[in-house]
């Protein structure tokens, strides 16, 4: 079984043929006469292998124009992501799109408004809410930390465990440490799953050593590649959105090509997480408009005119989730949906990388909705038109009572959760909440009810030799 | 089929909304001699049912009107039946109902009658754009019959508040204001304009309005 994505049909173009041709000169000139550092001489080597020029001393790899083409041409343009429970497989490519959480440091305390580390409790309430909610189509580990004690083992290896606990449906990871990466290929093979690696280069153009290692491993293991470098207009990448287009897939493309050499059919989902720079303090800036133009210029290049996949995230600079958070959001999903890439990272974040929220990933997941909705658009035929039914009823009749009404308003209207849509005197009544207080008890609700499906007793089994393994390892040196 | 499933057939009638169904069950309870009043008693119990539901939240208006039109189907072969052997059915009073002058809505102002009338009450339908005289006459007509009395105006734009006030007023200056209960809906109404209008129930919703009646009359 697979969980298929929202079909985005005729998606939209910002761009025309002649612009995207002349990104790609640009992508093939900067990749050929600048190339990209690899910090790992092994990759240096791989990267050779495939017909690259290497400078040794800086680990310089520059890639001739035909290999480039070859690389694209050569990369799978939909494949199958498994999930442990295989009803929430993914079948990534064409023009289906998949909503999924986003990843941040902290979390959020709705009530004092502060940053705070979360527990690993808080971190599996978490990973459950985005399970049982509905628009998450794949689940990004929440946070990047959480409060644990040293004597409780490697907090590395904890939050992996409570992530294949807890989610049934396809995970995401992030390059730690090689012990961390490591343990999760084998928690996720123990249970029949596949996890996605996100990938963070550093640009301008260069791959870190653990970013490499990340690579190295997972495109090993068969487990499908996500780049995700911070592409910061103005400071580590031309201040012009479509210089900043050119490195960013030049980047993406060098470890694209590594990852091929290592395994030509791994799954490669190239992503943009490209922000602006406040020019006034140096504040990064991720609810901009123009992520919206970026995020849409990129999925045009990747989905139509390399026809592969791509994904793009969508953020906000608020602190709180209020009025500024909703619209940022709103507007950047919006517009990202209707140019069609095959993810959009977006539920919970508040303040970017630097605050999540159950509560909002509950709200995030019902302005999904409505994006999935409009991305459906209008269907035309006999029965929608319903010309007989407007006959039947006449100039003074009512279609509440038809059977018409009943098999199509659901389909045809998104209903909400949390949403408000009450009278003025039932808001009133029931305590004039606004959303969050309504998105609180919703996630309340969740919590109580959601059943994860559980691990088999082999998996169980299974899943505790390998926490007992790694936890007693000291350091990744030691692998 | 036996009498007992007759019986779940009238209620599978509504929880399925199948109006034609209903009455094919409503007309075989008849042939099978089935107590009338019990047939009626089975499909109150049901729609009471889906009243339920829709207030959870598990079932929608299109399921409400529905199930209401399925009794409406259901009821004239049992009533009939009653007619026939001397009994009469359980009316708890009338409902004189209307949308105020000004106003063509009806939409609101249907919901409510539909509902009303599976709970026993006869409705008086006085239509759109009704006058206060009209109102004011067909609330003197039916207080004279010493039954429970109810009356309820719809209003969903705000110049229609005044006309529904004058009604009140009216009913006051005949000396009818204490013979009938006063209920106002709609979308230009707040509890507060209720309340300034003079008027016993407020409800923002058709099923709110059933239940603040059940908490009168039962």
């Amino acid at each position: 079984m697979t969980l298929r994505g929202h079909y985005v049909r005729k998606p939209v173009d910002i761009l025309d043929r002649d612009q995207l041709d002349r990104i790609h000169q640009g992508i093939l000139e900067v990749l050929e006469e600048v190339g990209v550092i690899f910090d790992l001489e092994n990759a240096c080597k791989i990267l050779e292998g495939m017909g690259c020029d290497v400078d040794y001393k800086s680990k310089q790899v520059k890639f001739p124009s035909y290999l480039v083409e070859e690389i694209l041409r050569k990369a799978q343009p939909s494949f199958t992501v498994k999930a442990r429970n295989h009803k929430y497989d993914l079948r990534v490519g064409g023009n289906y799109l998949y909503f999924h959480g986003w990843c941040t440091l902290a979390t959020l305390d709705l009530e004092t408004r502060r940053q705070k580390t979360p527990t690993r409790q808080e971190y599996i309430e978490a990973c459950r809410v985005l399970d049982a909610l509905d628009e998450v189509h794949g689940v990004l580990p929440p946070y990047g930390s959480i409060d644990t004690k040293p004597e409780e083992g490697r907090k590395g290896v904890i939050m992996n465990e409570i992530l294949i606990r807890n989610v049934q449906k396809v995970c995401w990871t992030t390059h730690g440490s090689t012990t961390n990466m490591k343990a999760i290929i084998e928690m996720a093979k123990a249970t029949d799953q596949q996890i996605i690696l996100t990938l963070s280069g550093a640009p301008p153009l260069r791959y870190g050593e653990n970013a490499i290692k990340g690579i190295l491993e997972f495109a090993k293991a068969d487990f499908p590649l996500c780049t995700l470098h911070g592409i910061i207009y103005g400071a580590n990448s031309p201040t012009t959105l479509a210089g900043s287009l050119v490195l960013d897939n030049a980047l993406i493309i060098a470890g694209m090509a590594l990852a091929q050499a290592i395994n030509p059919k791994v799954g490669f989902i190239p992503c943009t997480y490209a922000m602006a720079m406040d020019m006034r303090t140096g504040q990064l800036v991720q609810g901009s408009v123009e992520r919206g133009i970026y995020s849409m210029a990129f999925t045009q290049m990747w989905r139509r005119y390399y026809n592969l996949p791509s994904a793009t995230i969508v953020g906000s600079d608020a602190k709180y989730p209020d009025y500024q958070c909703g619209w940022e959001k709103a507007l950047n999903t919006v517009v990202q949906a209707l140019a069609g890439p095959n993810f959009i990272l977006v539920h919970g974040g508040i303040y970017d990388e630097l605050l999540w929220s159950p509560v909002v990933a509950v709200i995030d997941n019902e302005m999904l909705k409505f994006v999935a909705r409009l991305l459906e658009g209008m269907r035309i035929d006999d029965e929608t038109l319903a010309i007989d039914l407007i006959k039947e009823v006449g100039p003074v009749g009512q279609f509440l009572n038809k059977k018409h009404t009943k098999e199509w308003w659901r389909r045809e209207h998104v209903l909400p959760n949390v949403s408000d849509r009450s009278s003025y005197a039932e808001w009133v009544e029931n305590g004039a909440k606004d959303i969050i207080e309504r998105a609180k008890a919703k996630t309340r609700e969740i919590l109580e009810k959601h059943e994860v499906l559980p691990l088999t007793e082999e998996q169980e089994k299974k899943i505790s030799e390998i926490v007992r393994k790694y936890h007693q390892i000291k350091s990744s040196t030691q692998l | 089929m036996d009498k007992s499933e007759i019986l779940e057939g009238l209620k599978k009638a509504i929880l399925e909304y199948n109006p034609e169904y209903g009455e094919e069950m409503a007309k075989k309870a008849v042939e099978a001699g089935i107590d009338p009043l019990e047939a009626i008693d089975k499909l109150t119990e049901a729609i009471r049912q889906v009243g339920e539901l829709f207030q959870s939240g598990e079932a929608f208006l299109p399921e409400l009107v529905m199930a209401a039109e399925v009794m409406q189907r259901a009821l004239p072969p049992l009533e009939e039946k009653i007619k026939s052997q001397g009994k009469s059915r359980k009316q708890l009073g009338y409902l004189v109902i209307g949308t105020v002058r000004g106003d063509i809505h009806e939409i609101g102002k249907n919901i409510v009658a539909t509902l009303f009338r599976v709970e026993n009450w006869e409705v008086i339908d006085l239509g759109v754009d009704v006058s206060v005289e009209k109102f004011v006459e067909a609330v003197k007509d039916k207080v004279k019959e010493k039954k429970p009395c109810l009356l309820g105006m719809s209003c969903l734009i705000t110049p229609s508040i005044r006309e529904a006030t004058k009604v009140v007023e009216t009913l006051k200056s005949e000396g009818l204001r204490d013979k009938v209960v006063v209920m106002m809906g709609g979308g230009a109404i707040t509890k507060e304009i209720a309340n300034q209008a003079g008027v016993d129930i407020y409800s923002p919703t058709a099923q709110g309005a059933v239940e603040e009646v059940r908490k009168i009359f039962g």
